[in-house]
């Protein structure tokens, strides 16, 4: 309750907490906000058209709230692909993304953490060393390899961002458990012959798993940053799909506009999905920056 | 300290063997068929059949078990040989030899200017605490943070170069890389054209090699840079509360005497240690930064390999990564126990 009054107080940390409710509200409101021309598969972007150039936005549509996605509401990008569809229900696809790899990385996490910190040992000694081999190559670049080695996809994206991000959580809750496992509580449990699983789901693993949630809270905008990096450069889903990144990869061959027309004729084409990166990973960030000051009370004393 | 050293090099090959495990185990769910495309030079050579594919597949070894594969490639690692890379046309190895020096340039470009003033604007904004210098730091430093590179990337792009003309896409402007190119005019020394371009004493190309610098530079260092300048400004915020900064005033030491000889270097120790999240930042961002800017490095090839399946030039530069990381992390480290005195290497 404490941590939540602290959130609304400091007006960073508010405007956070308001950007990731409205992205909340965008993406559970989809169906509402775009209707889709497919109600099979609502993430396939409709296409105005066939043609390449893309087309400026149609402001008019805003006079109905919310506008119909048929008028072109924020323009069309390359191959006339719907801006305002994509983005809508590409609000979907980010917190999937953010939630799933956080998520199945931090599950991951705790379970090879746990067993490291409390059987200690030789098991300790050689999950450590396979999660140093996981971590000693460039987060992205080796998501990169990965995701080139399954197969480009969504699917295939995640999978290799939390390949790469559970050794992370795995250090972090291994410390942790290594704090308390000689705590008296525990080896009073210990000694009343409570099983291995019992200490460290019902003893140990409440107590440590909180700094473990916050530096997980923390890592949700970086990871749809790493997610949106890995479809804008296309190794994600197939063309068309609403998908932040992969919606900016559409603007580079339009950033210059066309030869002796107005350079920025086609701002839209990335300016609209690119705040919609901004911001959302931004929210997550204030967030994350805020719950950190509350749970660490050495950096508040600096903050000053 | 000397051993310590050692021990930690002695780490790399098996850090490398791991990994390499790693990621060459993923690559046999692909089939022969989808890995031999990677080999394939030219596909109209193809259309008597599929024997021809048999013959690359046996030719590489691809339909051998996970493990005899694997020790062929490693055997050929010792040997220096990482394959054949598609995308660049030429062995793996010499590939890397061939774009090293592009991604070389963008990154000192891109480091020294982010030390100098990065470490400058963090101690400003702690010492001017809440004076406008300070907000604009700190809004730079929270949004430089969510900022997603291809889109700050596209944005400069779309800006000082498609609206003001002044910064242009890729390595050279045209006039000058065909100066380059030709032996009898210009001298190839590292292979970095703006030091080249200064041996040879042609100030022209230098210029047109700065210009062209210039925006994946900062594109490069943005994010790094609003990492360094929170963490410096933190750090100083904390040590200009400390006790002997006091009393190096109340001796009457000029305030600039009491920053910059007494805050600052003790300022600085907790700062060394985001230093291996920088280098790992830039070796990242060298695959956006110059896929976005068309320049011609490792970065830009290593993305084009994965895109097109050129699966010996993808694993070829993770191992490379690699390496360059561990070495990283190690004259960090080295660093580190140089500034602190308290720290001791065992």
């Amino acid at each position: 309750m404490k941590t939540a009054k602290r959130l609304v107080s400091n007006p960073l940390s508010l405007m956070g907490l308001v950007l990731v409710l409205l992205f909340v509200a965008i993406g559970a409101a989809a169906p509402w906000l775009a209707p889709p021309w497919q109600p099979a598969e609502p993430y396939r972007i409709p296409r105005h058209g066939f043609r390449a150039e893309p087309r400026p936005p149609n402001w008019g549509a805003w006079r109905t709230f919310p506008p119909e996605w048929r008028q072109r509401p924020l323009g069309t990008s390359e191959g006339q692909y719907d801006i305002y569809y994509g983005i809508v229900w590409g609000t979907r696809t980010a917190f999937r993304a953010g939630l799933v790899i956080t998520g199945f990385a931090v599950v991951i996490g705790l379970f090879i953490g746990s067993l490291a910190g409390y059987f200690g040992g030789w098991l300790d000694e050689g999950l450590m060393r396979v999660t140093e081999i996981f971590m000693a190559f460039p987060f992205l670049i080796a998501a990169i390899a990965l995701t080139a080695a399954l197969g480009r996809g969504i699917t295939n994206i995640m999978v290799a961002l939390i390949a790469f991000s559970w050794p992370g959580y795995a250090r972090l809750i291994r410390g942790d458990i290594l704090a308390l496992r000689e705590r008296d509580y525990v080896l009073a449990a210990r000694a009343l012959g409570a099983p291995h699983w019992r200490i460290i789901f019902r003893h140990i693993l409440p107590n440590a798993i909180f700094p473990t949630l916050v530096v997980a809270s923390m890592d949700i905008g970086s990871m749809v940053l790493s997610f949106s990096a890995l479809s804008f450069l296309g190794l994600g889903a197939e063309v068309g799909y609403a998908d932040w990144g992969q919606m900016i990869s559409f603007a580079r061959e339009w950033m210059l506009g066309t030869v002796g027309g107005n350079p920025l004729q086609y701002w839209y084409v990335v300016v609209f999905p690119g705040a919609a990166i901004l911001f959302f990973v931004l929210g997550w960030n204030l967030i994350g920056d805020a719950f950190r000051d509350i749970v660490d009370p050495r950096l508040r004393r600096v903050r000053g | 300290m000397f051993a310590y050293i050692v021990r930690r090099l002695a780490l790399i090959p098996i850090l490398l063997v791991g990994v390499s495990a790693f990621i060459f185990g993923m690559l046999q769910l692909l089939s022969p068929w989808e890995r031999v495309a990677a080999y394939v030079s030219d596909p109209a050579a193809l259309r008597e059949g599929r024997d021809e594919l048999e013959l690359l597949i046996k030719k590489y070894g691809l339909d051998q078990p996970i493990h005899v594969q694997y020790l062929e490639w490693i055997k050929g690692v010792f040997q220096g040989n990482l394959g054949w890379s598609e995308a660049a046309r030429m062995p793996t190895l010499q590939a890397i030899a061939y774009y090293l020096p592009a991604s070389l340039e963008l990154t000192l470009w891109a480091a020294v200017p982010l030390l100098v003033i990065g470490i400058w604007l963090g101690v400003m904004s702690a010492v001017h605490h809440n004076r406008w210098i300070d907000h604009v730091t700190r809004f730079i430093s929270i949004t430089g943070w969510s900022f997603p590179t291809f889109v700050f990337g596209l944005v400069v792009l779309m800006i000082f170069y498609g609206a003001l003309g002044w910064f242009p896409p890729g390595r050279l402007s045209t006039w000058a890389s065909l100066v380059v190119n030709d032996p009898g005019q210009f001298r190839a020394v590292t292979g970095m054209y703006s030091v080249d371009a200064l041996l040879n004493g042609r100030l022209d190309i230098w210029a047109d090699a700065v210009r062209h610098l210039v925006l994946p530079a900062i594109t490069l260092a943005y994010l790094s840079w609003a990492l360094l300048v929170r963490v410096t400004r933190s750090s100083m915020l904390e040590t200009l509360r400390q006790e002997y900064v006091q009393t190096a005033r109340a001796k009457g030491l000029s305030e600039n005497k009491v920053i910059h000889r007494h805050a600052k270097r003790n300022a600085l120790i907790p700062v060394a240690t985001i230093g291996g999240m920088m280098v790992i930042g830039l070796l990242n961002g060298v695959v956006i930064t110059e896929t976005i800017f068309n320049y011609k490095g490792l970065g830009y090839w290593f993305a084009y390999a994965a895109r097109q399946l050129d699966i010996p030039a993808v694993l070829g530069f993770t191992m490379f990564n690699g390496v360059l990381m561990v070495v990283g992390n190690l004259v960090v480290d080295i660093l580190y126990a140089v500034i602190d005195p308290r720290v001791r290497l065992e």
